[in-house]
Protein backbone atom coordinates (compact mmCIF):
# COMPACT_ATOMS: atom_id res chain seq x y z
CA UNK A 1 0.00 0.00 0.00
CA UNK A 2 1.54 3.70 -0.02
CA UNK A 3 2.99 5.23 2.54
CA UNK A 4 2.64 9.19 3.42
CA UNK A 5 4.59 11.33 0.70
CA UNK A 6 4.30 8.29 -1.86
CA UNK A 7 4.44 9.96 -4.97
CA UNK A 8 5.26 7.44 -7.56
CA UNK A 9 4.57 3.91 -7.83
CA UNK A 10 4.40 1.22 -5.07
CA UNK A 11 7.31 -0.66 -4.33
CA UNK A 12 6.32 -4.22 -6.36
CA UNK A 13 5.97 -7.76 -5.03
CA UNK A 14 6.11 -8.90 -8.28
CA UNK A 15 8.90 -9.65 -11.39
CA UNK A 16 6.61 -7.95 -13.76
CA UNK A 17 5.26 -4.61 -11.97
CA UNK A 18 9.54 -5.08 -11.03
CA UNK A 19 10.02 -4.68 -15.00
CA UNK A 20 6.28 -2.01 -15.26
CA UNK A 21 8.48 0.07 -12.69
CA UNK A 22 11.85 -0.36 -14.72
CA UNK A 23 9.95 1.33 -17.74
CA UNK A 24 8.14 3.94 -15.95
CA UNK A 25 11.66 5.08 -15.29
CA UNK A 26 12.87 4.85 -18.78
CA UNK A 27 10.16 6.80 -20.56
CA UNK A 28 10.30 9.33 -17.24
CA UNK A 29 13.77 9.79 -18.71
CA UNK A 30 12.92 10.53 -21.83
CA UNK A 31 9.70 12.81 -21.00
CA UNK A 32 12.42 15.18 -19.19
CA UNK A 33 14.36 15.53 -21.62
CA UNK A 34 11.53 16.38 -23.89
CA UNK A 35 10.23 18.58 -21.66
CA UNK A 36 12.95 20.71 -20.34
CA UNK A 37 14.10 20.91 -23.94
CA UNK A 38 10.75 22.72 -24.88
CA UNK A 39 10.31 24.39 -21.81
CA UNK A 40 13.52 26.24 -21.99
CA UNK A 41 13.08 26.94 -25.89
CA UNK A 42 9.06 28.11 -24.84
CA UNK A 43 10.77 30.24 -22.19
CA UNK A 44 12.86 31.95 -24.72
CA UNK A 45 10.71 32.41 -27.45
CA UNK A 46 8.57 34.69 -25.02
CA UNK A 47 11.09 36.61 -23.95
CA UNK A 48 12.53 37.56 -27.43
CA UNK A 49 12.40 40.51 -28.90
CA UNK A 50 13.62 39.13 -32.33
CA UNK A 51 11.24 38.32 -34.97
CA UNK A 52 12.44 36.68 -38.38
CA UNK A 53 10.11 38.09 -40.99
CA UNK A 54 10.77 35.63 -43.63
CA UNK A 55 9.94 32.73 -41.73
CA UNK A 56 8.03 30.63 -44.60
CA UNK A 57 8.54 26.62 -45.70
CA UNK A 58 11.24 26.10 -43.57
CA UNK A 59 12.18 22.50 -44.69
CA UNK A 60 14.82 21.52 -42.96
CA UNK A 61 12.97 22.63 -39.55
CA UNK A 62 10.09 20.36 -40.93
CA UNK A 63 12.16 17.20 -41.06
CA UNK A 64 14.00 17.73 -38.20
CA UNK A 65 11.04 18.00 -35.65
CA UNK A 66 8.90 15.45 -37.98
CA UNK A 67 12.14 12.74 -37.60
CA UNK A 68 13.11 13.31 -34.40
CA UNK A 69 10.27 12.55 -32.60
CA UNK A 70 9.39 9.33 -34.03
CA UNK A 71 13.17 8.21 -33.80
CA UNK A 72 11.99 8.83 -29.48
CA UNK A 73 8.55 7.21 -30.40
CA UNK A 74 10.78 3.97 -31.18
CA UNK A 75 12.96 3.72 -28.24
CA UNK A 76 9.81 4.53 -25.89
CA UNK A 77 8.45 1.93 -28.49
CA UNK A 78 10.88 -1.49 -28.16
CA UNK A 79 10.76 -1.62 -24.57
CA UNK A 80 6.50 -1.07 -24.29
CA UNK A 81 6.55 -4.26 -26.63
CA UNK A 82 8.69 -6.29 -24.95
CA UNK A 83 7.03 -5.80 -21.45
CA UNK A 84 3.31 -6.00 -23.40
CA UNK A 85 4.19 -9.42 -24.79
CA UNK A 86 6.11 -10.28 -21.53
CA UNK A 87 2.76 -9.46 -19.96
CA UNK A 88 0.51 -11.53 -21.74
CA UNK A 89 2.98 -14.65 -21.63
CA UNK A 90 0.61 -18.08 -21.16
CA UNK A 91 2.31 -19.80 -17.95
CA UNK A 92 1.75 -22.98 -16.38
CA UNK A 93 -0.41 -21.55 -12.90
CA UNK A 94 -0.52 -23.61 -10.24
CA UNK A 95 -3.83 -22.14 -8.88
CA UNK A 96 -6.82 -20.87 -10.19
CA UNK A 97 -9.01 -18.33 -8.29
CA UNK A 98 -12.33 -17.00 -8.86
CA UNK A 99 -13.16 -13.94 -7.92
CA UNK A 100 -16.86 -12.01 -8.71
CA UNK A 101 -17.80 -8.19 -8.45
CA UNK A 102 -20.91 -7.22 -6.30
CA UNK A 103 -22.59 -4.22 -5.38
CA UNK A 104 -20.18 -3.63 -2.94
CA UNK A 105 -18.22 -6.36 -2.30
CA UNK A 106 -16.20 -8.99 -3.87
CA UNK A 107 -16.56 -12.77 -3.81
CA UNK A 108 -13.64 -15.56 -3.94
CA UNK A 109 -13.69 -18.87 -5.13
CA UNK A 110 -10.71 -21.34 -4.49
CA UNK A 111 -12.20 -24.41 -6.75
CA UNK A 112 -9.44 -26.67 -6.76
CA UNK A 113 -9.43 -27.53 -3.88
CA UNK A 114 -12.35 -28.09 -1.31
CA UNK A 115 -14.62 -25.27 -2.80
CA UNK A 116 -13.63 -22.72 -0.64
CA UNK A 117 -15.94 -19.95 -1.23
CA UNK A 118 -16.49 -16.66 0.70
CA UNK A 119 -17.40 -12.68 0.59
CA UNK A 120 -15.38 -9.87 1.66
CA UNK A 121 -16.62 -6.89 2.64
CA UNK A 122 -14.89 -3.56 3.68
CA UNK A 123 -14.13 -3.40 7.26
CA UNK A 124 -15.86 -0.89 9.34
CA UNK A 125 -13.13 1.57 10.05
CA UNK A 126 -11.68 1.11 13.68
CA UNK A 127 -9.25 4.28 14.81
CA UNK A 128 -7.04 2.04 16.57
CA UNK A 129 -7.14 -1.04 14.54
CA UNK A 130 -7.24 -0.82 11.23
CA UNK A 131 -6.63 1.05 7.78
CA UNK A 132 -9.55 3.43 6.85
CA UNK A 133 -11.04 2.36 3.30
CA UNK A 134 -8.55 -0.39 2.60
CA UNK A 135 -9.43 -3.29 5.08
CA UNK A 136 -11.71 -5.91 4.76
CA UNK A 137 -13.40 -8.61 6.58
CA UNK A 138 -12.20 -11.53 5.10
CA UNK A 139 -8.46 -11.59 2.93
CA UNK A 140 -7.27 -13.33 0.33
CA UNK A 141 -5.00 -15.78 1.07
CA UNK A 142 -1.99 -16.90 -1.70
CA UNK A 143 0.61 -19.19 -1.79
CA UNK A 144 4.40 -17.35 -1.73
CA UNK A 145 6.25 -17.48 -5.14
CA UNK A 146 3.54 -19.40 -7.13
CA UNK A 147 2.14 -18.45 -10.11
CA UNK A 148 -1.66 -17.43 -9.67
CA UNK A 149 -4.05 -17.84 -12.26
CA UNK A 150 -7.51 -15.34 -11.36
CA UNK A 151 -10.59 -15.22 -13.05
CA UNK A 152 -12.16 -12.16 -12.89
CA UNK A 153 -16.00 -12.07 -13.42
CA UNK A 154 -19.12 -9.63 -12.07
CA UNK A 155 -22.61 -10.29 -10.96
CA UNK A 156 -24.45 -7.13 -11.53
CA UNK A 157 -22.45 -4.09 -12.87
CA UNK A 158 -18.87 -3.16 -14.25
CA UNK A 159 -16.44 -3.24 -11.29
CA UNK A 160 -12.77 -3.83 -11.82
CA UNK A 161 -10.05 -5.67 -9.54
CA UNK A 162 -6.82 -4.41 -8.41
CA UNK A 163 -3.50 -4.41 -6.74
CA UNK A 164 -1.51 -2.10 -7.65
CA UNK A 165 1.99 -3.60 -6.06
CA UNK A 166 1.59 -6.59 -7.77
CA UNK A 167 0.63 -4.96 -11.71
CA UNK A 168 -2.51 -6.18 -11.64
CA UNK A 169 -5.61 -4.81 -13.11
CA UNK A 170 -8.71 -6.28 -14.95
CA UNK A 171 -12.44 -5.25 -15.46
CA UNK A 172 -14.79 -7.36 -13.41
CA UNK A 173 -17.38 -7.94 -16.65
CA UNK A 174 -21.00 -9.53 -16.02
CA UNK A 175 -21.03 -12.26 -18.83
CA UNK A 176 -17.78 -11.92 -18.93
CA UNK A 177 -14.41 -14.27 -17.91
CA UNK A 178 -11.32 -12.08 -17.39
CA UNK A 179 -7.78 -13.91 -16.71
CA UNK A 180 -5.10 -12.48 -14.92
CA UNK A 181 -1.86 -14.27 -13.85
CA UNK A 182 0.67 -12.84 -11.71
CA UNK A 183 2.81 -14.15 -8.96
CA UNK A 184 4.20 -12.46 -5.29
CA UNK A 185 7.53 -13.57 -4.56
CA UNK A 186 6.77 -11.40 -0.94
CA UNK A 187 5.00 -12.03 2.17
CA UNK A 188 2.69 -9.39 3.05
CA UNK A 189 -0.26 -7.80 2.78
CA UNK A 190 -0.91 -5.93 -0.44
CA UNK A 191 -3.74 -3.74 -1.02
CA UNK A 192 -6.42 -2.51 -4.25
CA UNK A 193 -9.32 -0.96 -4.58
CA UNK A 194 -12.52 -1.54 -6.83
CA UNK A 195 -11.05 0.73 -9.89
CA UNK A 196 -14.77 1.10 -11.99
CA UNK A 197 -17.45 2.88 -10.71
CA UNK A 198 -20.05 0.80 -9.69
CA UNK A 199 -22.45 2.57 -7.82
CA UNK A 200 -22.33 4.24 -4.26
CA UNK A 201 -20.11 2.59 -2.64
CA UNK A 202 -17.75 2.18 -5.48
CA UNK A 203 -15.54 3.55 -3.06
CA UNK A 204 -16.13 1.22 -0.51
CA UNK A 205 -14.81 -2.40 -1.64
CA UNK A 206 -11.47 -2.90 -1.18
CA UNK A 207 -9.14 -5.81 -1.91
CA UNK A 208 -6.94 -7.31 0.63
CA UNK A 209 -4.39 -10.33 -0.35
CA UNK A 210 -2.34 -11.90 2.00
CA UNK A 211 1.39 -13.70 0.76
CA UNK A 212 1.70 -16.51 2.89
CA UNK A 213 3.76 -20.11 2.43
CA UNK A 214 2.83 -22.76 0.33
CA UNK A 215 2.43 -24.91 3.98
CA UNK A 216 0.51 -22.16 5.77
CA UNK A 217 -2.15 -21.98 2.59
CA UNK A 218 -2.23 -25.56 2.77
CA UNK A 219 -3.27 -25.56 6.08
CA UNK A 220 -5.97 -22.69 5.45
CA UNK A 221 -7.46 -24.78 3.00
CA UNK A 222 -7.88 -28.00 4.51
CA UNK A 223 -9.21 -25.80 7.86
CA UNK A 224 -11.42 -24.03 5.58
CA UNK A 225 -13.93 -26.18 3.86
CA UNK B 1 37.54 77.06 -37.31
CA UNK B 2 37.53 77.48 -40.91
CA UNK B 3 41.45 78.09 -40.30
CA UNK B 4 41.67 74.32 -39.57
CA UNK B 5 39.23 72.94 -42.23
CA UNK B 6 41.44 74.58 -45.12
CA UNK B 7 44.25 73.06 -43.62
CA UNK B 8 43.16 69.51 -43.39
CA UNK B 9 44.11 67.58 -46.34
CA UNK B 10 40.77 65.26 -47.45
CA UNK B 11 42.34 61.98 -46.37
CA UNK B 12 42.48 62.49 -43.04
CA UNK B 13 38.54 64.47 -42.81
CA UNK B 14 37.45 61.56 -41.30
CA UNK B 15 39.59 61.84 -38.91
CA UNK B 16 39.10 65.17 -38.31
CA UNK B 17 35.31 64.47 -37.57
CA UNK B 18 36.26 61.68 -34.87
CA UNK B 19 38.47 64.35 -33.38
CA UNK B 20 35.61 67.02 -33.19
CA UNK B 21 33.47 64.15 -31.98
CA UNK B 22 35.97 63.29 -29.67
CA UNK B 23 36.79 66.71 -28.36
CA UNK B 24 33.39 67.71 -27.77
CA UNK B 25 33.43 70.86 -29.95
CA UNK B 26 34.87 72.69 -27.47
CA UNK B 27 38.01 74.35 -26.43
CA UNK B 28 40.31 74.99 -29.22
CA UNK B 29 42.85 73.88 -27.31
CA UNK B 30 41.68 70.28 -26.74
CA UNK B 31 40.32 70.34 -30.19
CA UNK B 32 44.35 70.67 -31.74
CA UNK B 33 45.62 68.21 -29.46
CA UNK B 34 42.77 65.54 -30.47
CA UNK B 35 43.73 66.13 -33.80
CA UNK B 36 47.10 65.83 -33.18
CA UNK B 37 46.28 62.87 -31.82
CA UNK B 38 44.39 61.98 -35.01
CA UNK B 39 47.32 62.15 -37.62
CA UNK B 40 49.35 60.18 -35.32
CA UNK B 41 47.40 57.21 -34.71
CA UNK B 42 44.74 55.46 -37.14
CA UNK B 43 41.29 54.97 -34.46
CA UNK B 44 38.45 53.39 -35.89
CA UNK B 45 36.22 51.46 -34.16
CA UNK B 46 34.15 47.43 -34.72
CA UNK B 47 31.50 47.46 -36.94
CA UNK B 48 28.69 46.46 -34.98
CA UNK B 49 26.23 43.13 -35.99
CA UNK B 50 23.61 44.43 -37.96
CA UNK B 51 22.49 41.29 -39.41
CA UNK B 52 21.45 37.37 -38.47
CA UNK B 53 21.09 38.05 -35.02
CA UNK B 54 17.81 35.87 -34.45
CA UNK B 55 19.71 33.19 -36.18
CA UNK B 56 22.72 33.61 -33.93
CA UNK B 57 20.61 33.67 -30.70
CA UNK B 58 18.79 30.53 -32.06
CA UNK B 59 21.78 28.63 -32.30
CA UNK B 60 23.32 29.59 -28.77
CA UNK B 61 19.82 28.87 -27.31
CA UNK B 62 19.52 25.34 -29.10
CA UNK B 63 23.18 24.21 -28.08
CA UNK B 64 22.17 25.77 -24.37
CA UNK B 65 18.62 23.94 -24.77
CA UNK B 66 20.36 20.66 -25.58
CA UNK B 67 22.62 20.86 -23.16
CA UNK B 68 20.39 21.32 -20.71
CA UNK B 69 17.87 18.79 -21.05
CA UNK B 70 20.72 15.99 -21.38
CA UNK B 71 21.86 17.48 -17.81
CA UNK B 72 18.67 16.50 -16.86
CA UNK B 73 17.74 13.37 -18.43
CA UNK B 74 21.14 11.85 -17.08
CA UNK B 75 20.65 13.29 -13.47
CA UNK B 76 17.48 11.61 -13.34
CA UNK B 77 19.03 8.50 -14.62
CA UNK B 78 22.17 9.01 -11.96
CA UNK B 79 19.62 9.78 -9.45
CA UNK B 80 16.54 7.75 -9.48
CA UNK B 81 16.72 4.97 -12.42
CA UNK B 82 19.91 3.37 -11.63
CA UNK B 83 19.96 3.48 -7.69
CA UNK B 84 16.31 1.94 -8.09
CA UNK B 85 17.70 -1.17 -9.94
CA UNK B 86 20.48 -1.44 -7.33
CA UNK B 87 18.47 -1.02 -4.55
CA UNK B 88 15.72 -3.73 -5.99
CA UNK B 89 19.03 -6.21 -6.95
CA UNK B 90 20.59 -6.14 -3.50
CA UNK B 91 17.18 -6.16 -1.84
CA UNK B 92 16.22 -9.68 -3.75
CA UNK B 93 19.87 -10.84 -3.40
CA UNK B 94 20.27 -12.54 -0.36
CA UNK B 95 16.38 -12.54 0.31
CA UNK B 96 14.68 -15.23 2.45
CA UNK B 97 10.68 -15.30 1.70
CA UNK B 98 10.27 -18.15 4.52
CA UNK B 99 12.10 -15.64 7.17
CA UNK B 100 10.18 -12.78 6.41
CA UNK B 101 6.98 -14.51 5.69
CA UNK B 102 7.94 -16.32 10.00
CA UNK B 103 8.32 -12.69 10.83
CA UNK B 104 5.17 -11.19 9.60
CA UNK B 105 3.41 -14.08 11.26
CA UNK B 106 4.71 -13.82 14.51
CA UNK B 107 3.60 -9.77 14.37
CA UNK B 108 0.14 -11.36 14.57
CA UNK B 109 -0.74 -9.55 10.81
CA UNK B 110 -2.50 -12.14 9.27
CA UNK B 111 -5.54 -13.71 9.57
CA UNK B 112 -4.87 -16.79 7.99
CA UNK B 113 -2.30 -18.56 9.97
CA UNK B 114 -1.48 -17.96 14.18
CA UNK B 115 1.91 -16.76 15.59
CA UNK B 116 4.14 -19.83 16.85
CA UNK B 117 2.31 -20.61 19.84
CA UNK B 118 -1.23 -19.81 19.45
CA UNK B 119 -3.56 -22.10 19.15
CA UNK B 120 -5.85 -22.50 15.56
CA UNK B 121 -9.58 -21.85 16.86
Amino acid sequence: MPTWGCLGLQDSASPLMEQLTYFHDHTMFILILITTLVGYILINSTLNSLINRFLLENQEIEIIWTVLPAIILIFIAMPSLRLLYLLDETNNSSITIKTIGHQWYWSYEYSDFLDVEFDSFMAPYSIDSNLRLLDVDNRIPIPLNTQIRLIISAADVIHSWTIPSLGVKADAIPGRLNQVSFLVNRPGLFYGQCSEICGANHSFMPILIESISVDSFLNWVSSNP
Amino acid sequence: LPHVLSNTAPSSLHHYHLSLHLAGGCAPSTLTAALTAAKATTMTIAKPVMRGLLASQIKRNIIIACGLSIVAATSWKLLVQDPRKRIYAEFYKNYDAQAEFDRIRNLGLFTSCKPDGEVEE
